[in-house]
């Protein structure tokens, strides 16, 4: 059978109860839990909306096979010994276990949010491995895949014919990945380093291995400036 | 223990507030951004590499730098060749080995801001303090709470002037810090340093050493 730990506490004079309930058993069993405090049931609310599985009595849901569910909620009565109780269980059909939107494969996706003074205790769940916890699998499949879409990887063939477009001709043209990527790198290298002195700021000097590549590449690309004025031709691209 | 630094907009302030959370605790910051990476990193290997079976994780970290960094790459095929379901394993391998690590997030829903909110026990929301922000920042605690990264704290960046924290903390249910604006951060950030290292006693430093006592109390 099910397993029931509960806690009550006043605070600014609401009572907030916590609850856990475990099912120890091999089959999802429903269940109803039932406030036995003198006063309405407050439930967790999502967008202003009761969590689903509460009504003005108590809880009633679905605990999978192996699961520990925490459930909490507030009323504005005074605690009281007991403040719920487990008042049935029985088996669950195996279909209401069936996942819904959401990243737990197998039980109801119902998320029980608990009172928001207790929110900073969210981070002490233990990890309970069971079948209902979300994988990375399940995470790519809920949330989609955010790399960017093959297409937008620019080519080398791509990056060669673009580059070469005659100056003036209006267009935007992006830097090659390559060069960029070069780029970046001696930029990195031109930071000052360890040395978090305040007077620093963005007019670090590029290491001296890499002034010396970057003349040579300013060199190059107006000697290619030059020759492509003089006599613009397709020739040119294959000898770079 | 593995910290998410979350929060769902771009320009936050996600990247400066792991660096300076990782300073403070001394974890290891890991840059998650793997479309845009923000913390800037010199030759090696990188998470790109890692994600793409290239390399391992502990030799990605970086000790050289005020704060120990894994950082990511910076280019688009190599966010496109890596494999996002690796990085629940990559932390959890640089947490095994180095004890406590803080995730620098990406922004927006996608899989790669839910990975590494997966791999990690806790999250601190980095929320901006204007009216339009708060709706970001519930769905980025709805995202957190869904996978099992409770909140520990917000931090309210870039605040000018009142921060209306308690309105904030009643929305999101945890305790909010605020961290002032100030050039000097960004100028410390540009540097890959905290700001505890250009301008130790400045209000800054201080709110982001409060932020880490408030996720050591909860979590350490």
């Amino acid at each position: 059978m099910l397993n029931i730990d509960w806690h009550v506490e006043s605070c600014a004079g609401v009572s907030l109860v916590t609850c856990v309930v475990e099912n120890p058993t091999r089959t999802p069993r429903r269940a109803r839990i039932a406030n036995r405090l003198d006063g309405p049931v407050q439930p967790p609310r999502r967008e202003g909306v009761p969590e689903a599985g509460w009504d003005d009595g108590g809880f009633e849901g679905v605990i999978a096979a192996g699961e520990t569910r925490p459930l909490g909620y507030a009323s504005p009565a005074p605690p009281d010994d007991p403040a719920v109780e487990l008042v049935w269980t029985e088996r669950a059909g195996t279909t209401e276990c069936d996942a819904g939107p959401g990243f737990r494969g197998q039980s109801t996706p119902e998320y029980q949010a608990i009172p928001e003074d207790h929110a900073t205790e969210d981070h002490a769940t233990e990890d309970h491995p069971t079948e209902t916890q979300a994988t990375p699998e399940s995470v790519v499949r809920a949330l989609g895949d955010a790399r960017p879409p093959a297409d937008a990887i620019p080519t080398s063939t791509v990056v060669r014919e673009a580059s070469f477009a005659t100056p003036g001709d209006g267009s935007d043209l992006e830097i090659p990945d390559a060069v960029a990527s070069w780029l970046t790198a001696v930029e990195e290298r031109a930071t000052c380093g360890d040395d978090c002195a305040p007077t620093c700021g963005d007019d670090c000097a590029p290491a001296s291995e890499d002034s010396a590549a970057l003349g040579a590449v300013a060199r190059k690309v107006d000697a290619l400036r030059a020759s492509d004025a003089k006599s613009p031709s397709t020739d040119r691209r294959r000898s770079l | 223990m593995i910290l998410a630094v979350a929060g769902g907009k771009g320009g936050v302030g996600k990247s400066t507030v792991a660096l300076n959370l990782g300073a403070e605790l001394d974890a290891v910051v890991v840059d998650a951004d793997l479309s845009m990476a923000d913390l800037a990193a010199r030759r090696g290997p990188d998470l790109h590499d890692v994600l793409a079976g290239r390399a391992d994780p502990v030799e990605a970290v970086r000790e050289d730098g005020p704060v120990a960094l894994l950082p990511c790459g910076r280019t688009l095929a190599g966010a496109r060749a890596g494999d996002v379901t690796r990085l629940v394993e990559t932390v959890e391998a640089v947490a095994e080995a180095y004890g406590t690590v803080v995730v620098d997030c990406p922004a927006g829903m996608a899989a790669d801001a839910g990975m590494p909110l997966l791999a990690a026990d806790a999250s601190v929301l980095v929320a901006a303090p204007q009216a339009f922000a708060l709706a970001d920042a519930l769905r980025s605690r709805a995202l957190a709470r869904e996978l099992d990264a409770g909140l520990a704290a917000v931090a309210l960046n870039r605040t000018v002037g009142h921060a209306p924290r308690e309105r904030i903390r009643d929305a999101l249910g945890a305790r909010v810090v605020a961290i002032p604006d100030d050039e000097r951060v960004q100028r410390a950030q540009r540097q890959g340093c905290p700001v505890s290292a250009v301008a130790p006693e400045s209000t800054p430093a201080g709110r982001f050493a409060e932020l880490a006592g408030e996720v050591s109390r909860l979590l350490l």
